[in-house]
């Protein structure tokens, strides 16, 4: 049986904690281990953080709606917005973002300061895909977990 | 931004108080230290025991400090728990910083 549950957050950064909240405590009923469970709600914090950023521009006043389905063997976050797409060629390249973290360690100035947020999506999950609807813009993040 | 900064001889601990270093207080946390370092301070050491979450750009504004001090000092980390050392191994941030399990060796480390 899949559960499903739909939140919702204004497009400000402040209230982004509140969806990561709940996103940790679903990661808990799922009984996914506290490491995992973070990195889970971190790659949904990132992807609403980019809609707030990239999609509305930091302007508030917008939702962003993250749904949630926790299903046999997986868990499923679509994150959406009604603001500026994703470029197409980002959108298309989403699963190499993670090259984005190849940096020369020893090189401070060359790390990065930014742009982490796909990359450690990319690595975390096991799936990602991107697309625009009717105005709508989708980010859907897929995480395989153990039976329960 | 709730920081507590205390000077032990030329190290200067800046511990975060509140348990999220996200997006929205990123800005805020990276302006205290480099304000810091740029006041003359050369040895710094974040403590993170009271931190349980930090997004990428919070971990992006630390990267910034260690950008404003390198090359003429050093920032070390202490107090991670788990669940946030992992983010600095997703982001080979780990092999970066310097990072201790408590204030008293990191203190020690830069002394």
């Amino acid at each position: 049986m899949t559960r499903r549950l739909d939140l919702a957050i204004d497009s400000n950064l402040d209230d982004v904690c509140l969806i990561g909240l709940v996103i940790n405590e679903i990661c808990e009923f799922a009984r996914i281990p506290p490491v995992d469970a973070y990195q889970i709600e971190l790659c949904v914090v990132e992807a609403v953080n980019n809609s707030i950023r990239h999609a509305y521009g930091c302007r508030p006043g917008n939702i962003v709606r993250v749904a949630v389905e926790v299903g046999e063997g997986e868990l499923r976050f679509a994150v959406q917005d009604t603001g500026k797409p994703m470029p197409a060629r980002l959108a298309a390249s989403l699963a190499d973002r993670s090259r984005a973290l190849e940096f020369d360690e020893s090189d401070v100035k060359s790390l990065p300061e930014g742009g982490m947020g796909l990359a450690i999506a990319a690595r975390v999950m096991d799936q990602m895909n991107y697309s625009t609807s009717d105005g709508c813009n989708s980010l859907v993040l897929t995480k395989r977990i153990p039976h329960t | 931004m709730r920081l507590e900064e205390t000077k032990h001889g030329n190290v200067v601990v800046f511990k975060v108080l509140q348990p999220r270093l996200a997006a929205d207080v990123a800005g805020p946390f990276k302006e205290q230290i480099v304000q810091s370092i740029r006041d003359g301070n050369r040895s710094i050491v974040l403590d993170l025991q009271e931190v349980n979450f930090v997004d990428s750009s919070g971990l992006g504004a630390i990267v910034s400090c260690l950008k404003a001090i390198a090359g003429d000092g050093d920032l070390v980390i202490c107090g991670t728990r788990n669940t946030v050392a992992s983010l600095f191994k997703l982001t080979r941030m780990d092999k970066v910083f310097r990072m201790f399990d408590n204030t008293e060796q990191a203190i020690a480390a830069l002394s």
